[in-house]
């Protein structure tokens, strides 16, 4: 449970990041800004990144192959548009046409490759410092 | 203190009888690597019905499937007759370390690490093979290599 949390914490600080980013290019074509719009980023990023914590929660023995990999990573994605456009809907964040879906799921995609990049970033780095690490270990030995 | 070593008789069943006014320390630790069949260096394992004392320094990782443990070398499988608790208890200090439910690997032979999709490491083997450690076991992973908390 413990682990969970601090997961879905991780996921919610980098989904919520991405969502502000996407958000702050969107709004500055309009002259005024909704306060609303904060809680409903917060509310959007607490949903997506349950789902999110659930999904990397499945812990299979071996490594996953690249095809299931992509595979799963577009079930995902899928998932959190179907979040998003549920959500942005009943926020009138859009409107529910082909050119209100299209900028929805671009915005996922662009808040998806962000969050991806983010997480791969700090656990490259964290698993360098582990390579490094166990180097020295085994010189010291 | 006097060590008696006799042949049984035939049909016998070999057997080992401790004659002590007090058990020691160090008597009970021989006890129990007789026991466990592990020695400081070796580790008894099975391989089509015959008992092998394998260097324990050439055990790549144990892993867990169906309820049995099996020891990986660099070219082979063995079976062991442990539980993977009593393998983590019994190699508690050395390089071997728990990295998942059914794993416990001997960092040793990790060539590296990279990172896997779900927040999880892949631990990439001397051998070739790649095994999995959970975000939960990397703690102490980090402790082990001297850079956790």
């Amino acid at each position: 449970m413990r682990a969970f949390l601090s997961e879905f914490l991780k996921w919610f600080l980098i989904i919520n990041t991405g969502i502000m980013v996407i958000v702050w290019i969107n709004i500055f074509k309009y002259d005024t800004i909704w306060t609303a719009i904060i809680p409903q980023i917060f509310g959007a990023s607490f949903l997506t990144s349950l789902v999110t914590a659930a999904y990397f929660s499945y812990n299979p023995r071996k490594p996953i192959s690249v095809p299931v990999r992509i595979l799963l990573t577009i079930a995902h994605y899928l998932i959190l548009c179907v979040i998003i456009m549920t959500l942005g809907t009943r926020f009138n964040w859009f409107e529910l046409t082909l050119q209100g879906g299209l900028a929805v799921t671009l915005s996922v995609a662009g808040v998806y490759i962000i969050s991806a990049v983010i997480s791969y970033m700090l656990s490259k780095g964290e698993a360098d410092e582990m390579t490094d690490a166990l180097k020295k270990y085994k010189e010291e030995d | 203190m006097k060590i008696t070593i006799e042949s049984p008789l035939p049909g016998e069943e070999d057997e080992i009888i401790i004659k002590m006014a007090e058990l020691d320390d160090e008597v009970l630790k021989v006890i129990r690597r007789l026991k466990d069949g592990v020695s400081k260096d070796t580790m008894a394992v099975y391989a089509n019905e015959s008992i092998l004392m394998v260097p324990i320094r050439d055990i790549l990782y144990f892993d867990a499937t169906d309820n049995r443990v099996f020891a990986y070398t660099r070219d082979n499988c063995f079976e062991t007759r442990k539980k993977l608790f009593e393998i983590e208890e019994l190699l508690a200090n050395s390089s071997f370390l728990r990295i998942s439910k059914n794993a416990i690997v001997n960092i040793k032979s990790i060539d590296h690490l990279s990172p896997e999709f779900n927040g999880r490491f892949i631990a990439s083997l001397k051998n070739g093979e790649d095994i999995i450690i959970s975000r939960g076991y990397v703690p102490e992973l980090k402790k082990k290599l001297g850079i956790g908390k």
